[in-house]
């Protein structure tokens, strides 16, 4: 009997050393990573932190710009390039719940893995171009964006103060129309201001509570969201009486039970926006500090974290926001993680890590506030495919080196950032060139036998201007015929052709000293360069003097001021700023 | 006292069929062999990785095997020698070789997975994390129960004469067709749309997820269906349990 035991013992311990001695997969240098053009990839033997839970070591397998396959061991058809990533945590893009987006915003939040932006008021005429981003996955640059467009205000109320004239809600029967105007102008949510000022000590008009409660209504007969900025703790109580699904700032003062319990009992959600809470305390975040973050934080980002309210300095102001959230998030209340970028003591992209950190410090773990800032924010605002990583979902990828989910500041430590599945530059700030290889510049921009070889269409009419422009590709050479006309500050039209498949992405010309072309015209038409950190820049203008007569030019490009063929993205052939009706024929134009 | 025997019963179960070479050899041979000529030898797909994905499939071609023919076989068998009567009236209840023959099953679930998983690491330059390795193995071992539960509902109601060949007609098909041996995607889509209503496909299925060869839509349904197909072959058990009571 006991030598049977004996028996058993030895073949479960055997079994045991047998499972221990089954091989595991390598973990090679991360650094070791071949340079990728393309948005198929799969990452191997990561920590992955999915949106909602962690999964120790996994693959991971984009395809297009589409997470195809996720799990412990992916097998993965040759020729997709493996990157190895143990020992690093990959993460969602991050969402931030709150932003206002203008200029080159979108590019700097991305550059510190933030994916997408929910903009809480900013211009409508930026809302269609938004749109067609975030639903491709092309090559891009920017965060995607979902918007409040223009927010619903009082006349005189917060929201009208800064420059821009907007429309203003004073009545209950006019809220309806109000609504659908800002649905027409594209809003995918509505936001209302609930604000007296007295977080600054001057009384502003706000909207009344019937007014508010008619335009909520409104809204949800459009079937979209309604936020609402109420700056007291009395006036989320009235947001939220009067149906608000989420409140996009903690409020002032003491949050009584009663509001607390309608707050649950409603299911509203709430955007605690702590970064500017601390700025309104007066208290420095220490980000510009931070030596993970401080190579990539461009000079108006830097300028805005270390920007002040006026007047700032409350002390009790960020205590009483922290003792609030620990209490909603104690009482189960869904929490956003949202900076308010760009306002005084914030910057886009930088500042949602502050904000995880802040999350941690009023009482969530690690793994909460990583959800916050992303399948939450997904799923409250109703995003497919975004803030998860599993089968289906957009490639919208952050990197980390370290654990995120024991250390929540380690998000700060981005190794690689992915949106749709493309590596994204992320462009540094300190001298330093970006830390991986780009890919190179095409040599051949265009000979045009066989169709126009890429260029397209571009006009002022993007600046509101009224110039026009046809392209045709014809007898092996591209026909421009533009029609510039004054309206636009600085008036053209012409043809344009991207580095890189359409997008503004940066490549690398630095072999590169002529630029040939061939071309036919009668005037003055304008080369430009499209180059440098940002895509948003201002490009390198070379003017060329035709003669009416095909003219063979070898222009030298050291030169030309303001051009940096270490990241050229694009060229345009224009004619402008001179009004009038112009034909340029373009034959060929190689780099060389 | 119940655990002394249970412990002998299945120490002779495993012992009996270990020395039955007509039963151990091929339910332990034809896996390790199909999975080495297809799984190791002939890599027809460049675009996943076989081994590993054959791994998880002929894993579960190898645990059917000592189930339905552990018991479809054996108890055809028994219930033809008499054993059964026999059985009914020793002072031991009627579960106790029943879960014995369960636990040999499992045990030779487990041989057949320390054998491929050898092969695989081996020669096929199969790699998983550790907590893969062991999700495999308990998937397999557990994995053989609802075979065990369709086993014994045929071995309940074949004689012992018909047993062995209607267990090998329905044996190889039903792996075949559950993408046991080609994956399922090779096959025609209305054979693919056939093989959801067998049980084997459910347990590759798993299978498949654990090893990271296809993530499955949802574990928890699979889980499900193999129980289901579990009571329902255990209610036809239990008619047939009754139907040879009363013979």
């Amino acid at each position: 009997m006991n030598r049977k035991l004996i028996g058993l013992l030895i073949a479960v311990i055997a079994f045991v050393v047998f499972l221990f001695l089954l091989p595991q997969p390598e973990a090679p240098e991360p650094d070791a990573w071949p340079v990728i053009d393309g948005n198929t990839f799969v990452l191997r033997g990561v920590r992955v932190f999915d949106g909602e839970r962690v999964h120790t070591a996994a693959d991971v397998l984009v395809t297009e710009g589409i997470v195809t396959a996720f799990s412990g061991k992916v097998p993965v058809p040759n020729g997709v390039p493996e990157l190895a990533a143990t020992g690093q945590t990959l993460l969602p893009a991050l969402l931030d719940a709150h932003t206002h987006n203008f200029g080159a915003s979108r590019e700097e939040a991305l550059r510190f893995g933030i994916g997408t932006q929910i903009d809480m008021f900013t211009a409508h005429t930026s809302l269609a171009a938004a749109r067609t981003q975030r639903d491709s996955v092309e090559r891009t640059e920017q965060a995607d964006m979902w918007s409040a467009g223009t927010m619903v205000t009082a006349p005189g109320g917060h929201g009208t103060q800064f420059g821009m004239a907007i429309p203003t809600l004073d009545n209950p029967a006019d809220s309806a129309a109000f609504v659908a105007e800002r649905i027409a102008e594209g809003s995918d949510f509505i936001k209302f201001t609930v604000e007296d000022g007295s977080g600054w000590g001057n009384g502003l008009p706000t909207l009344d509570a019937e007014t508010l409660a008619a335009a909520i209504a409104a809204a949800h007969a459009h079937s979209k969201l309604a936020v609402v900025h109420a700056g007291t703790a009395e006036e989320a109580a009235l947001a939220v009486e009067a149906g608000a699904d989420g409140l996009v700032h903690v409020f002032r003062g003491e949050m009584s039970p009663a509001l607390l319990a309608a707050i649950v009992e409603n299911d509203v959600f709430v955007i605690p926006t702590l970064t500017v809470m601390e700025s309104l305390a007066g208290q420095p975040n220490g980000l510009v500090d931070d030596a993970r973050l401080q190579p990539y934080i461009d000079p108006a980002q830097e300028d805005g974290l270390i920007r002040q309210f006026p007047g700032s300095g409350r002390e009790g102001i960020l205590t009483t926001a922290l003792a609030t959230v620990r209490a909603l998030h104690d009482a189960g209340v869904v929490l956003l993680a949202g900076s308010d970028a760009p306002n005084p003591g914030t910057a886009h992209g930088v500042s949602l890590h502050r904000e995880l950190e802040l999350l941690v410090e009023a009482g969530l773990s690690p793994q909460a506030a990583l959800a916050s800032a992303t399948s939450r924010v997904a799923d409250a605002f109703n995003l497919p495919a975004r803030g998860r990583i599993m089968k289906g979902a957009r490639a919208d990828l952050v990197l980390v080196a370290g654990n995120p989910l024991e250390d929540v500041a380690a998000t700060r430590a981005i190794t690689a950032v992915w949106k749709n599945g493309f590596r994204v530059q992320r462009a540094r700030f300190d001298g330093a060139t970006t830390e991986t290889d780009l890919p190179k510049a095409p040599a051949v921009l265009g000979v045009f036998d066989d169709g126009a070889d890429g260029w397209y269409a571009t006009t002022d009419s993007i600046m509101g201007g009224a110039s026009s422009v046809t392209l045709a590709a014809r007898d092996g050479a591209l026909v421009i015929d533009a029609e510039v006309k004054t309206g636009a500050p600085f008036p053209w039209a012409g043809a344009m052709r991207s580095m890189i498949d359409g997008g503004m992405a940066p490549t690398d010309a630095s072999a590169f000293e002529t630029l040939t072309i061939r071309i036919r015209g009668q005037g003055t038409v304008q080369l430009l360069f499209f180059s440098g950190a940002s895509a948003q820049g201002v490009p390198a203008v070379l003017p060329v003097q035709l003669e009416g007569s095909w003219q063979d030019l070898a222009l030298d490009l050291s030169g030309v001021a303001g051009l940096d063929l270490t990241r050229l993205r694009a060229v345009g052939l224009t004619a402008g700023p001179a009004p009038g009706a112009m034909r340029i024929e373009l034959d060929e134009m190689v780099l060389r | 006292m119940v655990i002394g025997i249970l412990g002998r019963e299945t120490w002779g179960q495993f012992i009996s069929v270990w020395r039955t070479p007509e039963f151990a050899l091929p339910t332990l041979l034809f896996p390790a062999m199909f999975y080495v000529f297809f799984g190791l030898l002939f890599t027809m797909s460049r675009s996943m990785h076989m081994p590993t994905w054959l791994l998880a499939t002929y894993g579960v071609f190898g645990i059917m095997g000592p189930a339905l023919f552990g018991f479809g076989i054996g108890i055809a068998v028994e219930k033809g020698e008499g054993w059964l009567r026999l059985k009914r009236v020793a002072p031991v209840s009627p579960w106790v070789p029943l879960f014995a023959r369960t636990v040999m099953a499992m045990l030779f679930a487990l041989v057949v997975f320390v054998i491929l998983a050898s092969l695989g690491a081996l020669f096929g330059d199969v790699r998983m994390p550790r907590l893969d390795w062991v999700l495999l193995a308990v998937t397999l071992t557990v994995g053989a129960v609802p075979f065990c539960a369709m086993g014994l509902a045929a071995g309940l109601w074949l004689s012992p004469q018909a047993a062995p060949a209607v267990m090998n007609i329905v044996y190889l098909p039903l792996a075949f067709l559950s993408g046991l041996w080609i994956p399922l995607m090779a096959f025609p889509t209305w054979m693919q749309q056939l093989a959801v209503v067998l049980p084997p496909y459910h347990l590759a299925a798993i299978a498949l997820d654990v090893v990271g060869g296809k993530p499955a839509e949802s574990v928890p349904l699979h889980i499900t269906v193999l129980a289901a197909f579990t009571i329902v072959f255990l209610a036809i058990a239990a008619l047939g349990w009754r139907r040879a009571q009363e013979a």
